[in-house]
């Protein structure tokens, strides 16, 4: 008890809010779902919120490139050969940069850096770092601001960042990507690192916005706190921005696909639904084919995308592969809606398709 | 379909089932509510624990039960997906839970409209629909008091007297000192006690 203990005494009684039995119940609910599913993983519609972090790539490949058959690789190299086509791509446009910082005992190199209409891509190594990153898909967790050659952060354009990396004794590769609508201007770039160490991102713990407040810890080793800064110009993103209205109705479902963007490194594409001619807000789609000039654009084996919601309840996808020529005619087809409830976030329905939605690009 | 575009199939438990999960007390085995660790089989002791704290801490945040309640899922459901990640060394679980809490409430701000603060104006509109009925008016007062301290005070204020945080649990939500967040909340005491008279 302090001084203020009649205060406190106020402030505890006005913050004791009771919740609802109805509402206490559904969080229950939606709690006993979650803990009952066989993989962890939030509904989208809830992951979304905030800029997410969401591994670049799958490295499952990264042992065929370790030993001799990596030869004279550099850790980047092998980790983004390593990579999905769009990190290859990025990889391979990229400027070459080499430009080092050290502080704090650590030195962190920006080897190569990327921009297009759909992501901005760091390709980065760390030397110095203690602790147990050695050996493993353990990627090198930093703390960075970017900013375009506007000025704007990366948080006024970018809707999520991703992140992959490996990790050897005594030096530790990244590939950091900001995903969303990349101003398309050339110039000079900043990236300001402030915390570099191992683990967190990787496994999708930390929101960048954990990150950016130094809320969420590292799981394993120690982070390093300095000032890595970097300049560097690159030129005009490339990629076509397709403003599109084109709409499919299958049942009481209309779905418009209304924005196309076509980069090297990803396709990205908005869509809104509509149920009776009502917008719907909570809602995600599953994306069945993807199709270029009448051939499936799925050169990988599977079709590989991430979701998310947009502020205005449209849904937006965005590929792992991009495409260098764009034009001609694209497909996308919707196989199948979950809509969720607005309040609780539970599923409430699936509704099945399939949605061809079909844009030209000259 | 590969990649995160999938959704999840699985069937739906029972009913029955989801019940058991979260309130089948003559299943509670004996549990360290400090657990080193987190796994499957205590989380859902750790969410019986500290849901109406993790919830009174949103509400206070946040314009409406609704919105606190889907923060408060979204926490659990973070919490719980990335269970792993948690060592007792992070301020024990209840301050992480409470980071989470925190970090979750600050997206969504952030995401509505960045570079402005609409923390404040957010609750205060809450507080014009509980300002109907009289009995609250008291509690509308003090709340309205706690919206109007910065941003610090505020927040710990929230954490210590929401959410029953200790000093100590505070500063490793909030990534600052014991210390300084003790002084924050002296601060905020004194300017609530000096506005309420």
């Amino acid at each position: 008890m302090t001084m203020h203990h009649d205060v406190e005494a106020r402030v505890r009684h006005a913050f004791a809010l009771e919740p609802s039995a109805e509402g206490m119940r559904r969080l229950d609910d939606r709690m006993a779902r979650a803990m009952a599913r066989p993989a962890p993983t939030a509904p989208r519609w809830a992951l979304s919120r905030g800029l997410l972090l969401r591994p670049v790539a799958v490295l499952a490949a990264f042992v065929l490139l370790t030993g001799a058959v990596a030869g004279t690789l550099t850790l980047l190299e092998r980790i983004s050969q390593s990579s999905s086509a769009g990190i290859r791509a990025a990889w391979d446009r990229a400027e070459v940069l080499g430009i080092s910082r050290e502080d704090a005992g650590v030195t962190v190199t920006l080897e190569r850096a990327y921009a297009d209409l759909n992501q901005v891509i760091a390709f980065l190594e760390v030397e110095g770092l203690d602790g147990s990153g050695g050996g493993g898909p353990t990627a090198v967790d930093a703390i960075a601001q970017l900013r375009d050659p506007s000025g704007r952060l990366a948080e006024e354009w970018a809707w999520g960042m991703g992140g992959t990396g490996w990790a050897e004794p005594d030096l530790a590769a990244s590939i950091m990507s900001w995903d969303g609508e990349v101003a398309p201007e050339a110039g000079t770039w900043q990236l300001t690192i402030t915390t570099v160490g191992y683990g967190g991102m990787m496994d999708g713990a930390c929101t960048a916005g954990e990150l950016a407040d130094g809320n969420c810890a590292a799981a394993d080793g120690e982070r390093v706190d300095g000032l890595w800064r970097f300049e560097f110009a690159l030129p005009a993103p490339a990629g076509t921005l397709v403003r599109a209205d084109a709409s499919d109705t299958h049942g009481a479902a209309t779905i418009t696909l209304t924005e196309l963007r076509l980069a090297p490194s990803a396709v990205t594409g908005r869509t809104h639904l509509e149920l009776d001619g009502s917008p719907v807000t909570s809602w995600a789609p599953t994306i069945g084919a993807i199709r270029h000039n009448g051939e499936a654009w799925e050169p990988e084996a599977n079709l590989n995308y991430t979701g998310r919601t947009v502020d205005d309840g449209g849904n937006e996808f965005m590929t792992s592969i991009g495409v260098e020529a764009p034009a001609g005619t694209w497909e996308i087809e919707i196989s199948e809606i979950a809509i969720a409830s607005v309040a609780t976030g539970l599923l409430e329905t699936r509704v099945q398709g399939p949605w061809i939605l079909r844009v030209v690009v000259p | 379909m590969g990649g995160d575009g999938s959704l999840a199939s699985t069937a739906e438990p029972e009913e029955d089932e989801l019940r058991a999960l979260v309130v089948d007390e003559d299943q509670i085995p004996a549990v360290d509510v400090e657990p080193e660790r987190l796994d499957a089989s205590t989380f859902g002791l750790v969410y019986e624990e500290h849901r109406l704290s993790v919830y009174r801490y949103l509400r206070a945040r946040t314009r409406s039960e609704d919105e606190a309640l889907e923060l408060a899922a979204v926490t659990f459901e973070r919490a719980f997906s990335h269970r792993g990640a948690f060592r007792r060394r992070d301020g024990g679980v209840h301050a992480w839970l409470l980071r989470i809490a925190r970090n979750a409430a600050i997206d969504v701000h952030r995401r509505r409209r960045p570079s402005v603060d609409l923390d404040g104006a957010d609750v205060a509109l809450g507080r014009m629909a509980m300002q109907a009925d009289r009995a609250d008016q008291e509690r509308t007062e003090v709340l309205d008091l706690v919206d109007r301290l910065p941003a610090d005070q505020r927040d710990a204020l929230r954490l210590r007297y929401a959410s029953g945080l200790t000093a100590r649990e505070i500063a490793a939500v909030m990534g600052k000192r014991e210390g300084a967040v003790q002084k924050q909340i002296e601060r905020g005491l004194a300017a609530l006690r000096e506005a309420l008279g």
